[in-house]
This record gives C-alpha cells, structure tokens and sequence, in this order.
C-alpha cells in the first residue's frame, strides 16, 4: 500500500517535527520483512529539525529523505513527480509541514487537493491547547473536506494532561472528526526537555543504538528514552487504523 | 609459512637452514578440529552476553563473524536463498530478510575491500532471487554501481532513491545551511 502522512498543526511549536520523527520511528521498529519503504520529506525550510544538518538520512530502513517546498505551484509540482516514482510500490512517505503553511490549502495553489488525492494522503493534525489550532485544522476542512475526511488527531501532551484540552474536546471540529467521521485521535507524550536539547536533530533509532557520538546516553536519559520512545511508538502506531479516504468512498459505494 | 614437505614424507630443511620434522597429517586434523572447537566454544561464551540485542544486530553480528565462510560458499558458486535456507533452518528466531539484509552488506564490504571492477566481485549465484521489479529506469535513475550507493541498499532501492533526490544541481539547501 502506498500512503502518504502529512504531519501537520499549522502553527509553529506544535511538535510537528517531534511527531515525524516518532512515526518514522514507529515504521523503522517494524520487523524488516514486513516494513514498508519509508520516504521522509522536510517542508520546513526556516526550522528543518526532520532532515536537516544530522536529522534522518537515507539508510537504515529509510528508502530516501530530503528537502520538499510546499509553499508554491512549482513545489508541489515537484512533490508529485517524485512520488510518482514509489506510488505502486509498499511505501510510506512521511511529510514535516511547516508552520503557517495555511495559504497553500485554501485555494490558492489549484492543485494541491488533487496532488493530495493522488498521494493517498493521510493527514496527522498536531493539537496544542489553543484555539487557534482548532481554527487552523478547521480552515483545511473546509478548503478540502474529500481530502481531510480520514485523519489522525494527535494531542501533544507537552501544553498538559489530555484532559486540559478542553476546547478540543468541546469543539464542532472534534464532534465532526472523531465521534462521527473517519478520525482517530491520540496522545504524544511529552518528552524530557533537557533530553531532546541534547538529542538535537539526531535519529531516534541513532540515539538509541549507539547514543550520541558514539557516546551513550547516560542510564537516566537511556531509560528516559526507550520509555518515551515505547510510548510514542504506541500512541503513533494508530496511523495504521486510519482508513483512507478513497476506502470510506469504497464503502459508503458498497452500503449504497 | 616458510615451511616445505618433501614428497617423500622425510624431514626438509627450512629457510634457516634447520632440519625440520613433517608433521603428521591425521593428528594435525585432530588438533585442527579441537582448536576450531576452542575458539567456537569462545565465541558462544560471548555469544551469551549478547542476548538482548535486535534480530538484525544479531544477524550482521553472525555473518561478520563467519565472513570467511560465508564468502567461501559464495566464491565457490553456492547461492546466497542455500545460505539463507540454512541460517533459516538454524536461526528460528531470526528472520531471514535480516540475514538477507546482513549478507548483502558483507558482499558490499567485499566489493569495497578488493577495490572493486564488477568483474572482481563473485558472480551473483544463479539461485539468487531476482531483485525487486523496477519501477524507475528513467534517466535520473544511476548506475547501481555508483560510488554514493549504500551497503544495505539494494539495485532497485539505490536506483528510487537517486530517482527521488533527483540530480545534484536540482538539491535544494535548508535556510541557514548554505
């Protein structure tokens, strides 16, 4: 199956970069048999903490990383071209959105539903505790609402306990997406500051086998990061469950 | 070495100019096989601090370890699914895509080591499985001989992957990395 995950929020400091690299760490803990090829793109070009200078590289279970541009015509031209290349193949393409990258989805840009719809795209919506993050997600339903009818919701659990995101919990966009739609929701725990400062932009699968410059990490962070690691791996694993949009079309086709 | 023997089985005379006893043949086999069980009982005692590691760690782990075996079977035309049937057979735990994965890396190491013209590698064994349908075979796509390949890509991999960086004047630069 080819899939393509739009890890997204809008807003900046949401934990977009933090959730690729988990959910490309939960696609390189798969048995190696039964994983997919694994493609990563950058969006982000001012903050490129996925594939930038000692992020993700080619190589161990990654088929291929880089740098995309989202922001123009020309870019996502680009985008689709390359994917046109894995499409038939078992594949997960992996895209780090940058903040504020809104006015690429109302219209603007003419093709981006159709690049979306080509790419079997699966958006993964990064929620902080704002309203402002409720209003972003709100404003991709209406601009592609074929496109974001499936989708994962992620709270970041960095802005407080899942029970604080009580605007969330109480909005229209929430009621829409996961109680009658085809969303699921899920939580990324929150990770040790002091952890991800000394991380940097560095592989989580890199980080663990063989700790920083081939120094490991001392026992307290080592334990603080398989916990997090099992943990996010956990929470992220329900990408998996989220059915595409071309299948709920299959179905409803089916009942009809 | 700069021991010889004689046909005749008497002693001979090394480069010092010493006379030297010929060994007995059957008796060095003995110790021969007694040595290799020393060394193997060794390498299990290690074996056994190793247990938590990955499948995959374990299996580049096994193959470096019995490089000179593997490539011997290799060189001598045994293809790489015999190998991995008998890794399979032995390794119930370890998947064989990891042994597969651990083998090619090895022929990789080999290729790098010996300097490699692909007529100085070992000929790929006929047994060998077909590597995955191309799906690009375009212009951007390489050589799969290229020297930016990596050891645990395979053709088709290496070929997507050039395919999808597309070439090096169309790379583009993150902000602030220039």
């Amino acid at each position: 199956m080819f899939q393509t995950i739009l890890v997204d929020g809008d807003k900046g400091g949401v934990g977009k970069s933090l959730a690729t690299r988990a959910l490309v760490h939960f696609y390189l803990e798969q048995p190696a048999d039964r994983r997919p090829r694994l493609v990563v793109f950058d969006a982000d070009h001012s903050n490129p903490d996925v594939c930038g200078r000692e992020g993700l590289k080619a190589g161990d279970g990654i088929l291929s990383t880089g740098l995309i541009d989202l922001a123009t015509e020309a870019g996502w031209i680009d985008f689709a071209g390359r994917l046109e290349k894995i499409r038939d193949l078992d594949c997960r393409v992996i895209v780090n959105m940058p903040a504020q990258i809104g006015s690429a989805f109302d219209g603007r840009i003419a093709l981006v539903a159709d690049v979306l719809r080509e790419a079997h795209t699966v958006p993964v919506w990064l929620l902080s505790r704002t309203r402002e993050s409720i209003t972003a997600l709100e404003h991709r339903l209406h601009h592609l609402p074929s496109q974001y009818r499936t989708g994962l919701a992620v709270r970041n659990l960095f802005f407080g306990g899942a029970d604080k995101f009580v605007l969330w919990d109480a909005s229209a966009a929430r009621k829409k997406l996961i109680e009658t739609g085809g969303w699921v929701e899920t939580e990324l725990p929150e990770l040790n500051d002091q952890l991800l400062v000394m991380m940097g932009r560095r592989p989580f699968h890199e980080v663990a086998r063989s700790g920083i410059d081939n120094q490991p990490l001392p026992l307290g962070y080592r334990l603080a990061l398989n916990t997090w690691l099992r943990r996010a791996v956990g929470a992220l694993s329900k990408i998996e469950t989220v059915p595409l949009a071309s299948a709920l079309d299959s179905t409803q086709a089916g009942a009809g | 070495m700069d021991k010889t023997h004689s046909p005749g089985g008497s002693p001979v005379v090394d480069s010092d100019g010493a006379s030297q006893p010929l060994l007995d043949p059957s008796r060095l086999q003995t110790e021969r096989r007694a040595a290799t069980d020393r060394l193997l009982a060794r390498l299990k005692a290690l074996d056994g601090r190793h247990i938590a590691q990955t499948p995959r760690a374990y299996a580049q782990r096994y193959v470096r370890q019995q490089e000179a075996l593997i490539l011997g079977l290799l060189n001598a035309g045994v293809g790489t699914e015999e190998i991995l049937t008998d890794l399979a057979l032995a390794f119930s735990s370890i998947p064989t895509a990891e042994f597969r994965h651990a083998i090619a890396q090895l022929r990789d190491r080999q290729r790098k080591q010996i300097g490699a013209s692909p007529a100085t590698l070992p000929a790929r064994p006929a047994s060998a499985p077909p590597p995955r349908a191309s799906s690009e075979s375009g212009p951007a796509a390489s050589a799969p001989s290229a020297r930016d390949r990596r050891p645990d890509e395979s053709d088709e991999d290496y070929r997507l992957r050039k395919a999808l960086e597309g070439p090096p004047d169309q790379s583009r630069q993150f902000i602030g990395e220039h």
